[in-house]
């Protein structure tokens, strides 16, 4: 079976093309954008074929609607308020339910108050076509592990596609780069949104407007991005300001 | 024979296919053959407006075609009609239950073959938006000449179709395509090594023979439309 997904991995393909007969025996499994159609796995979607490391089998869509599926990790926005759950927009065709004790060390009297109009970063439980998707704070070991509530900051929209690549290891290149240079948080959502928030406003809209613009370019395009946007900016500035205080500072103390 | 603008009967006007030109819908394209321009977007799968539109076994196909200038009348309802059922055939609706898919199909410009230039929009934005798909889907329309000498045209312009005895337009849903070589066998086992009628339409007067020769020139012509399609869709 690897022999035959070999050849199709990393591959455009469209709606109908077929990627691999079904061996004879032996598990396949496969993720979005493929179906059996009798002996073969069709693709359903556009994109690039992408083989996870278990052997999963999917097509990478370049899509703006979220499907959710589990095990992502979304930034989801609190719609309403109810006594066992929120209701969570993740960008998906439905609401998502997050339950009021899915964060660690949550109890019914210790439970955290979130609002309408929140910002959570949290994994997806359990999705299913038929059912609300079932979000959660936790980790399957119950731990938080970075999964909470998003206070301040900014959230923009990417494609899936980008938002899987910030996502990859190691880190995708304009996020190496802005991180030499600049300070900020980033939280990236499965579902194509990402929040970031940073010391300074300016920052935060250099950042954002370093990821939106990165989709389409190669590593050394990405570097050279930043290091433009960087330059005609004043968070960078300042910064350098602050480094240069400090070393005058340092060789004062000598 | 010539014709007016100097194709072959057989040739299709310069085809042209854009995809993501719309920001705020999840999936737009917009798709020129010559004179004739359609732009179709795509919002969805989104939770259905009303329950009247709820289907809980599969998702909701809602077409609205819009006309270059004046107003939506029977033909216009009539294409919406076609192009929900002939997208309906492609779309896995299963996998998205109690959706609501919505196709808006705006003609840009009209000349000639305008509702085969609104099915390669509208396939075309269902891609771009990466609805799943069964496979894509190509139309062509053609035009019958009059008189005993005439000739079968191939995506007529306005003109010709306006001169013809009987024009028609013709969907099709080509081959499973393989990737690799090595399964191209199975592939052609399955999709019975032709492509497949999915929707007919014609106006005028045709003899039974006719028709089927219409079907047949369509469905070469749509051949080559369809590898068009895809090589499109496969560019990410």
């Amino acid at each position: 079976m690897a022999a035959v997904a070999e050849q199709t991995v990393g591959k455009s393909v469209c709606p109908g093309d077929v990627l691999m007969s079904l061996p004879e025996t032996g598990v396949v499994r496969i993720g979005g954008g493929v179906q059996q159609e009798g002996e073969v796995l069709v693709a359903t979607k556009a994109g690039v074929v992408q083989q996870a490391k278990g052997g999963k089998l999917w097509v990478e869509a370049r899509q703006k609607r979220y499907i959710p599926s589990p095990e992502d990790v979304v930034v989801g926005r609190i719609t309403d308020k109810h006594s066992e759950n929120y209701g969570v927009d993740v960008g998906g065709p439905f609401r998502a339910l997050l339950p009021v004790l899915a964060f660690e060390g949550a109890t019914k009297r210790n439970r955290p108050s979130l609002q309408p109009g929140d910002l959570v970063y949290c994994r997806v439980e359990t999705a299913h076509r038929d059912l609300e998707a079932q979000l959660s704070c936790m980790d399957a070991a119950g731990k938080a592990s970075g999964f909470a509530h998003l206070k301040g900051g900014m959230v923009v929209e990417v494609s899936t596609t980008l938002a899987r690549s910030l996502l990859s290891r190691p880190p995708a290149a304009v996020l190496s780069a802005l991180g030499r240079s600049l300070q900020f948080e980033l939280a990236v959502g499965q579902n194509g949104r990402v929040w970031l928030d940073a010391p300074s406003p300016a920052t935060v809209i250099l950042v954002a407007n370093a990821i939106q613009s990165s989709e389409f370019l190669s590593a050394a395009q990405q570097e050279a991005l930043v290091a433009a946007l960087l330059k005609g900016s004043s968070a960078a500035a300042t910064r350098r300001q602050q480094q240069q205080q400090q070393q005058q500072q340092q060789q004062g103390d000598e | 024979m010539e014709r007016a603008d100097g194709r072959r009967p057989g040739e299709i006007r310069i085809v042209r296919c854009e995809r993501g030109l719309l920001s705020r819908a999840d999936g737009s394209a917009q798709w020129t053959q010559g004179g004739t321009s359609c732009l179709a977007s795509v919002a969805g799968p989104t939770q259905a407006p009303t329950s009247a539109k709820e289907d809980a076994e599969r998702a909701t196909l809602e077409v609205v075609f819009k006309p270059r200038a004046g107003l939506v009348g029977s033909t216009e309802k009539q294409y919406e009609a076609l192009i929900r059922r002939s997208c309906e055939a492609v779309i896995l609706a299963a996998l998205h239950p109690r959706t609501l898919i919505q196709v808006v199909v705006q003609v840009v410009s009209d000349d000639g073959g305008v509702l085969a230039c609104a099915l390669n929009a509208a396939c075309a934005a269902l891609v771009d938006a990466a609805v799943p798909l069964r496979t894509l889907c190509a139309a062509v329309s053609m035009a019958q000449e009059a008189g005993p000498e005439g000739q079968l045209l191939l995506d007529p312009s306005a003109a010709e179709a306006a001169a013809a005895a009987a024009v028609g337009t013709f969907a099709y849903l080509p081959l499973l395509h393989s990737v690799s070589e090595e399964v191209s066998a199975a592939g052609d086992s399955i999709s019975g090594g032709d492509l497949q009628l999915l929707t007919s339409l014609t106006r005028g007067r045709l003899t039974s023979d006719q028709l089927l020769d219409m079907v047949e020139a369509g469905r070469q012509g749509a051949d080559r439309l369809a590898a068009f399609m895809q090589q499109a869709a496969r560019q990410v």
